[in-house]
């Protein structure tokens, strides 16, 4: 039996370089990596960082150049798909065409000779459980996308496999569709406790969805961890601008005490932050501050920036503000467009002279 | 709506003339053959002279024993050469677009498409040559392995393009779903492959039945085919019996095309 937290998958310097090509393509550079049974992790990345390059060289559609993948402990790296007890959930699906939708769900337990009875009492269940149990005996063309999505999903999980694997399966759907499948895959994944290895270029998918978070670009993993640590501690330039928005500053250390970082932004422009990465005075780094961070201040307040507000932009529920400090050191801050003791929030106008703070725990420097 | 779509759309109709044009080219294409088919009933041995309807032609035809059994001979020989040029062109279609990029891919599909090419004497002249030289002589099976050369092309090209349009993400999502490559094969690749299969091996069949020249060459005494039969029919004067097996020629190859069709249609 299975224990969530045992490593379901592990990963060691797989590297994938497709052939195809005079020279090559480097798809995957080199991938180190822990998926916990029990856990939905995503992997998250800008279109043809590798991601699904990744996700097929574990379900066996392609065989690494380099490294290893243990699934609970024995290396499958160079299995046929067949024989890893891992399905897959096509981006366009795959179902068959000419099978209904119940063969098509039933489709894996036949491979693993089940029988017949065993077969169609999974389905039965498998059908339940997306909700679709009246299109049995349909044909897949004659589905919506978001039933073949299901029909996709069920297929997949009806041979039970150690993990599923799905390519960004929310991707063909319309908005509305895609936050109720969202759900729906929560909830599936919770009540089978199937290991998700979920692939997807949408950050808000990502951060609403998952356990874990491996960030990619590049071939690279460039950093893992809860949607928390990502979005709050990115520990590089790229996961900081990929993940949500931020401003990104060149600074200079020139103090450190008791953990936190005295920053020269420019000439008389300090920032105070505390110190996650050991930095010593004369080091050169970028700070990462999220818009949301940043507030209005009264001039008066101590440690407050003085600045400039250059534009205004209004997004409903927010309103996001562009503000110039001393030496054209530019930020972007955002409020909340919330209603206050009726005071009017865009009361700010353009060439204001206002002050904002920046509070030490909402900057981060980043690892470069 | 209709207005604008008359306006702005750049329609062939629009060209003076073009209805006129469009009926001279068929009756230019059509009126042979229907030509053909009318005086097959003649009662009259004329070709040209239209006296009463009979049907005595078509009873002079199927009593011609020549005629049956070179009848039979192309039946037989289209069906043997046309079912193992498609197994071939499965085969051929399947290695040249599912497996990876190989060594000579390229070469090997020209090598495929080459009996297109040819000119048919060509062909059958080397056929012939190369027959005599290793002594191969066994009738029909002469005849056989010649067709079987130039219907593989036939079928081969519509099994490719079908497999070409199909995504290979199903083949994948058998073999994820516990299928070696022969289940996947059996169970995915070849029954939404079958109407590639089926329309390849009756373009291989009708091209087999068609021959001439090359079947001519290699033909050897008491192999006759069908075309060969009523080649040699014609050459004694058009009589209204060659007319009679023309239009029950014509009535089995429309017959076979739309089966097929109606085949494709309900899957
Ligand atoms: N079969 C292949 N042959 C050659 N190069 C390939 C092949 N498949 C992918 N690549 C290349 O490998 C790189 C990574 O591709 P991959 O499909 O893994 O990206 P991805 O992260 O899934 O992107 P997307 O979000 O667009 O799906 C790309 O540069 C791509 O062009
Ligand atoms: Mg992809």
């Amino acid at each position: 039996m299975r224990v969530n937290g045992d490593s379901a998958i592990l990963i060691n310097g797989l590297r994938k370089v497709y052939e195809s090509t005079e020279n090559g393509v480097v798809a995957l550079k080199r991938a180190d990596l822990e998926v916990l049974c029990g856990e939905f992790f995503t992997l998250l990345g800008p279109s043809g960082c590798g991601k699904t390059t990744l996700l097929r060289l574990i379900a066996g559609f392609e065989y690494p150049t380099e490294g290893e993948i243990h699934l609970f402990g024995k290396n499958i790296a160079n299995l046929p798909p067949f024989k890893r007890p891992v399905n897959t959930v096509f981006q366009n699906y795959a179902l068959f065409p000419h099978l209904t939708v119940a063969e098509n769900v039933a489709f894996g337990l036949q491979g693993l000779k089940k029988a017949k009875s065993e077969v169609a009492e999974i389905v039965t269940e498998m059908l339940e459980m997306v909700h679709l149990g009246h299109l049995a005996d349909r044909h897949p063309d004659k589905l919506s996308g978001g039933q073949r999505q299901r029909i996709a999903l069920a297929r997949a999980l009806a041979p039970r496999p150690e993990v599923l694997l799905l390519d960004e399966p929310l991707s063909a759907l319309d908005l509305k569709l895609r936050q109720a499948m969202r759900e729906e895959l929560k909830r599936i994944q919770e009540q089978t406790g199937i290991t998700f290895i979920f692939v997807t270029h949408d950050q808000e998918e990502a951060l609403a969805m998952s356990d874990r978070i491996a960030v990619m670009s590049e071939g690279q993993i460039q950093q893992i961890g809860t949607p928390e640590e990502i979005y709050e501690s990115p520990s590089n330039q790229f996961v900081a601008n990929f993940i949500g928005e931020t401003n990104l500053v060149n600074i200079e250390v020139v103090g450190v005490n008791n953990g936190t970082v005295e920053c020269s932004v420019a000439e008389g422009l300090i920032l105070k932050c505390t110190n996650n990465h050991n930095v010593v005075s004369g080091d050169k780094r970028t700070l990462s501050i999220r818009p949301e961070n940043i507030r209005f201040v009264d001039p008066s307040t101590s440690g407050a920036l003085p600045c400039k507000l250059i534009e205004k932009t209004y997004i409903g529920t927010d309103i996001q503000y562009q503000v110039a400090l001393a030496d054209g050191v530019e930020l972007r801050l955002r409020e909340q467009n919330t209603w206050r003791d009726g005071k009017d929030r865009c009361s700010h106008a353009l060439g204001d002279e206002l002050a904002i703070d920046v509070p030490v725990g909402a900057t981060q420097i980043l690892a470069d | 709506m209709s207005f604008f779509k008359k306006s702005t759309r750049y329609e062939v109709e629009q060209f003076g003339g073009f209805g006129i044009f469009t009926l001279l080219f068929f009756i230019f294409l059509y009126a042979p053959i229907i030509i053909l088919i009318i005086f097959s009933f003649n009662e009259n041995s004329s070709a040209t002279i239209w006296t009463g309807f009979s049907l005595d032609w078509y009873r002079t035809a199927l009593e011609n024993d020549g005629l049956r059994s070179s009848a039979w001979n192309s039946v037989f020989i289209a069906t043997v050469a046309g079912g193992i040029s498609t197994i071939i062109g499965t085969f051929a279609a399947l290695s040249t677009s599912r497996r990876a990029k190989w060594k000579g891919k390229k070469a090997t599909f020209g090598s495929i498409m080459l009996p297109l090419l040819l000119p048919e004497i060509v062909t059958g002249v080397a056929l012939l040559a190369f027959f005599s030289a290793i002594g191969l002589s066994i009738g029909r099976g002469n005849l056989i392995i010649a067709h079987v050369l130039f219907c593989i092309p036939f079928s081969y090209l519509p099994i490719r393009a079908r497999l070409d349009g199909m995504d290979d993400s199903l083949e994948q999502a058998a073999m994820d779903l516990y299928s070696n490559e022969w289940r996947a094969f059996f169970k995915v690749t070849l029954p939404l492959l079958m109407p590639g299969i089926v329309s390849g091996a009756m373009l291989a069949f009708i091209v087999s039945m068609d021959n001439f020249i090359i079947s001519l060459l290699v033909a050897e005494a008491g192999s006759t085919t069908l075309p060969i039969f009523i080649f040699g029919m014609v050459r004694m004067g058009v009589t209204p019996d060659v007319n009679a097996v023309s239009t029950l020629i014509l009535i089995v190859s429309v017959a076979i095309f739309s089966l097929a069709h109606l085949i494709e249609r309900k899957r």
